[in-house]
């Protein structure tokens, strides 16, 4: 979250970043991300999921957080291949292979953590992009 | 120190713990079992139909600098003539791995959504959120197939 009239990062919520370095990732809730339509229309739902409050990146600081959202994909092209998969060195951002389609995402997300709540209006990926789509990579590759 | 309805503390019926029991260097243990987690002997013993995790998953091997945190395990899908809104950050192409995991085949969403929010102080704040879901079969860090659903939040 940023302050509209500095810019100022006010707020960043994530899941933490685990000993062995996965970034900001964490297991979700069953139930709580459907697929439908050959893989055309994705949902992600999540109610109150326990997330750290840093404030802003490598603040150091952790408070206790939850979020919750309602967030719909939709495909809005046709699935394309994507990536290099075993001809990119695995640390290449190449490394994989995937058919993905551009695609639209809308919804809403909410939090609360001691001292404050915010509730977001309809949020979209209009400013930037989105994919969705099926891929693999490392041991998948070979 | 709390009382209930009543005006009974509630704190007296909590265990004691003494203060012998804590010098004495047992006051780990001591207090481990009074709030009921005392070290099992064996790791099957915790498991009585309760607790559960999936293993956990390996990151990308790639990724970038990013000061102060250090080295990140991500990459940012998106047209390089693109940067997020408010965070200005660049797209780094379209043949870009969306995902986090490594080790993995499944289906995999990704979004960099933006807009407003109101806070709890009455403010409207700018938004932007990378949110991404990898959900497919995954060979974890010990070496085990899982399925399992992630979300990079």
């Amino acid at each position: 979250m940023f302050d509209p009239s500095s810019g100022s990062q006010t707020r960043d919520l994530t899941p933490g970043i685990l000993p062995n370095g996965l970034f900001w990732t964490m297991a979700l809730p069953d139930n709580a991300f459907r697929i439908r339509r050959k893989g055309r229309v994705a949902r992600l739902k999540l109610r109150n999921l326990p997330l750290v409050e840093s404030f802003q990146f490598g603040s150091g600081q952790a408070i206790a957080a939850k979020v919750s959202m309602d967030l719909l994909w939709y495909a809005a092209g046709d699935f394309i291949e994507r990536g290099e998969g075993a001809a990119a060195d695995p640390t290449s951002p190449a490394a994989f292979t995937g058919h993905f389609a551009e695609a639209g995402c809308a919804g809403w997300i909410s939090g609360s953590e001691t001292g404050f709540a915010f509730e977001s209006g309809e949020l979209t990926a209009e400013a930037f992009f989105a994919e969705m789509g099926e891929e693999r990579n490392g041991v998948f590759l070979s | 120190m709390s009382a209930n309805g009543q005006g009974e503390h509630l704190s007296s019926s909590l265990p004691k713990i003494t203060r012998r029991q804590l010098l004495a260097g047992a006051g780990a243990a001591a207090v481990a079992g009074s709030i009921g987690l005392a070290q099992p002997a064996a790791a099957e013993s915790t498991m009585r139909g309760g607790a559960s995790a999936l293993p956990v998953p390996s990151p990308i091997p790639g990724g970038i600098d990013a000061p102060p945190v250090g080295f990140i395990h991500w990459f940012l899908p998106g047209p390089t003539d693109a940067m997020t809104p408010f965070l200005s950050l660049p797209g780094f192409g379209l043949d870009v791995e969306p995902s986090t995991l490594t080790n993995f085949k499944g289906f995999t969403t990704f979004a960099v959504i933006s807009g407003q929010a109101t806070g709890s102080d009455g403010k409207t704040y700018n938004v932007e959120f990378d949110v991404r879901v990898m959900d497919g079969e995954y060979v974890a860090e010990d070496g085990s197939h899982q399925y399992g659903t992630f979300g990079f939040l």
